[in-house]
């Protein structure tokens, strides 16, 4: 009775998936995919399409794509708690290309970053499709003296001497397998994982990371305005697969997508993901990202403005650099507020 | 009168909620009305992740509801006056300066919970409220200036509220920055079972509605002083709001470890007092037209939420992405202005120009909309699905609470259901959705329910 049970959950599981991916390829066939979602937080399953710089971090390197950069990619999420399984499946055609050979120009689009170690250019590149969702506040400590970040908690376990320390918002992601598309620079790539414990699709062993943009000096830091502060990005190392958390803890809080570039072999170890976006997009804020419209991130984190905004690199296909979050403004200066 | 719902009774009943309602609710944890629903969410206006379950915004540990009192400027009568500790002013680094309040406090806009159920009186206010009170001494607090703002909120009962307004970081000229619509102040009774916050759900957390209020509020200008609103602050305004409830029991809603959640949850009318036939006939005109929106048990405003960091993982300074809101829904009301509503810019001089707002459509083109009405979720989002898009009201004490819907464009409870039962509604983007069409008998049952609730 019992394995009648398992093979009907089976069957269900199987028949939503099949359902969420005919949904997806129906999007595929005729007009660009819609955001769908449906079921709960215990089973369901989710297809979004992703375009060229839907939602991209500050300082993401978007390199210009095959079919003039108007492909988008398809990512369909199926899950059920009890089967404890999440299946993933992302799709799209003429949308990337093999191998690729990725040059970036320091000053213009790689600026070196002492807390974010990054290779600046990929040759024989491999794909990886992360998945990230908001997390919770991640402390950063800063020289006592030149006021620069020094790192965070999860280099500092203990707080270095005489540093102050900043709490700043984070997210939390985790990355498909490692992928290629064929000749035609078709992606098709299929993978799962267990919902109670998510762990790296080309390293299980790891864990999520986490991403956030802190202050890089305390003195370009306004702590009640983000859009106000000078910051870079950061992504700690991957977290080891014992503090993997559930499938539920990344659906409650809404879900980014993004497809990154990676060195043939991992410049660090354990690894960071690169700062570089293919494809992307998220229904963290609602509704997807239409395709033209990127992810206004000091509205969503200051809720002063709509959460999305005309993509700056549309309408062209050349390779587009996320500008810096760096208004330059400096609180330390004599007469400055705050 | 059995508060037991029978299983005939059940299986004639349609509406997933009340499917739900139908089966054991488990102590414990939260009851997920649509856990055995398969329903798809399109993605072109709502969060991908909505929940109907009972599961609402948590008070942070530590806060202290009376201290939240008298931030909020009501006496401990709970119906006068006392703004001897609600004013937010003095020397503020964020400001730049020595901030001056205008006198106001939550209070102002939030007139007693008896009188009624901390929001404003009907209009004209001036007919309950000295021109004298901070109301309208500190009317430029909000419409800063504009020569609509004194009759609307006196006549109308209408406050100017521009959402962006503090957003320093886009020029005034942000046609975002420059949209303001006219509506009224908020009811605060059962604030509790919000999910969402302000008419328009913009507000993420309480902490960033009650901040934002006192930055709009107390002063004429757009800039900010978050140094003079803590986070201490924010959690006491939130516990003692939250503590202001229609009827003590419903307390227990937020509660799944009460032994009475689930007898909350499982009879949405458990705490109605259903005396007469008429009005048990109303509760079941209302189940079939009105709780499809009016969805949560014993409340009736709309259950779907979103479950983000409300786990004390982050503070409450900080939530999660913006906006993580529940359903919202067009029903007509913004786009017909029946008072005629001016929504140009003034420019002073006696001169106007209009707000053209730029709107994403779902295939990623971008509607130049003339605001001409209140457009609602869409000037938060910037979506053109939104527009026009409301919070749903709760509805205990409803007939206490006239004039109706955001603003105040109904005068009785009769126009309401008249106006949902009409072309009007009908014909609107949700009318469309889930039709009502009530004969004279069923709206007089659904009348006779209104009045008992």
């Amino acid at each position: 009775m019992h394995s009648v049970k398992q093979r009907k959950r089976r069957y269900t599981f199987t028949a939503s998936l099949g359902l969420a991916m005919l949904l997806s390829s129906l999007g595929l066939a005729g007009s660009p995919a819609r955001p769908r979602s449906s079921g709960t937080f215990h089973k369901g399953s989710l297809t979004l399409p992703l375009h060229r710089g839907g939602a991209t971090p500050f300082e993401a390197f978007l390199p210009r794509l095959p079919s003039n950069c108007e492909a988008e990619m398809t990512i369909t999420l199926a899950w059920d708690e009890r089967e404890n399984r999440v299946h993933a499946r992302l799709q799209g055609q003429h949308v990337l290309v093999p191998h690729p050979t990725i040059r970036r120009t320091l000053g213009v689009d790689f600026f070196p970053n002492p807390i974010w170690p990054e290779q600046k250019d990929f040759s024989n590149g491999r794909y990886l499709l992360w998945i990230l969702s908001p997390a919770q506040m991640i402390t950063f400590y800063y020289d006592g003296v030149t006021r620069d970040v020094i790192g965070s908690e999860f280099e500092h376990p203990a707080p270095p001497p005489g540093a102050t320390p900043l709490a700043v918002p984070g997210l939390k992601l985790f990355p498909s397998p490692f992928f290629q598309p064929d000749d035609e620079g078709n992606v098709d790539v299929e993978w799962s994982f267990a919902y109670d414990h998510v762990v790296r699709g080309d390293l299980p062993g790891f864990a999520h990371s986490f991403y956030t943009a802190p202050p890089a000096n305390l003195c370009q830091a306004n702590p009640f305005r983000y859009d106000q502060s000078t910051t870079i990005g950061y992504t700690s190392p991957a977290r080891p697969a014992a503090e993997a958390m559930t499938f539920s803890d990344y659906l409650r809080n809404g879900l980014i997508f993004d497809i990154t570039v990676e060195p043939p072999r991992y410049f660090t170890f354990p690894p960071v993901a690169g700062q570089t976006s293919f494809y992307s997009g998220a229904t963290v804020v609602g509704g997807g990202i239409p395709r033209g419209w990127a992810l206004d991130l000091d509205a969503v984190f200051m809720n002063n403005a709509p959460p999305i905004k005309p993509f700056a690199g549309a309408h062209s296909c050349r390779d587009y650099f996320v500008p810096r979050h760096n208004p330059n403004l400096n609180f330390c200066a004599a007469g400055a507020t705050p | 009168m059995s508060r037991v719902m029978t299983v005939p009774r059940c299986l004639g009943i349609l509406l997933p909620a009340v499917i739900a309602a139908c089966t054991d609710a488990p102590r414990g944890e939260p009851i997920s009305i649509a856990s055995d629903e398969s329903r798809i969410a399109d993605g072109s206006t709502y969060n991908l992740h909505l929940e109907d379950t009972v599961r609402f915004t948590p008070i942070q540990p530590g806060s202290d509801p009376e201290r939240g009192r008298r931030l909020f400027g009501l006496a401990a009568d709970l119906e006068t006056s006392d703004a001897s500790q609600a004013l937010f002013q003095g020397p503020s680094r964020a400001f730049g300066g020595v901030v001056v309040s205008n006198g106001r406090s939550c209070f102002t806009c939030h007139r007693g919970v008896q009188a009624t159920a901390l929001g404003l009186p009907p209009p004209p206010l001036s007919g309950a409220v000295p021109l004298t009170d901070p109301l309208f001494t500190g009317l430029d607090g909000d419409a800063q200036g504009d020569p609509d703002g004194m009759r609307n909120l006196d006549q109308l009962g209408l406050i100017k509220y521009r959402p962006h307004r503090f957003n320093l970081a886009r020029p005034q000229s942000d046609p975002f920055r420059k949209f303001f619509a006219w509506r009224k102040a908020i009811r605060l009774v059962n604030l509790a079972f919000a999910s969402g916050f302000l008419s328009d759900a913009r507000g993420r957390a309480m902490f960033e509605v009650d901040r934002g209020a006192v930055f709009s509020h107390t002063q004429d200008s757009d800039d900010r002083f978050d140094d003079l609103f803590t986070v201490q602050d924010g959690n006491d305004l939130q516990a003692f709001q939250f503590g202001i409830l229609s009827d003590p029991r419903l307390a227990a809603l937020r509660d799944p470890d009460d032994p009475m959640y689930a007898v909350l949850v499982n009879d949405p009318f458990y705490t109605v007092p259903i005396t007469t036939p008429a009005q048990r006939r109303g509760s079941e005109v209302f189940r079939r037209s009105c709780m499809t929106c009016h969805s949560t048990p014993n409340v009736f405003n709309n259950l779907s939420n979103v479950e983000s960091l409300g786990d004390d993982t982050r503070p409450p300074n900080f939530p999660s992405f913006a906006p993580a809101v529940g359903r919202t829904f067009d029903v007509g009301v913004a786009e017909r202005n029946r008072h005629h509503l001016r929504f140009t810019h003034d420019d002073g001089g006696g001169r106007f120009s209009p707000v053209v707002v730029p709107l994403a459509n779902e295939d990623g083109s971008t509607t130049l909309l003339t605001v001409t009405f209140d457009l609602g979720l869409g000037a938060i989002t910037g979506r053109t699905e939104d527009v026009g898009r409301f919070k749903v009201p709760q509805l205990r004490g409803v007939k206490h609470n006239a004039p109706y819907f955001h603003d105040n464009s109904a005068f009785s409870l009769e126009e309401v259901v008249d106006y949902f039962n009409g072309s009007a509604y009908n014909a609107s983007k949700d009318g469309r959705r889930f039709p009502i069409h009530l004969d004279a008998h069923q709206r007089a049952d659904l009348l006779a329910f209104l009045d008992i609730l």
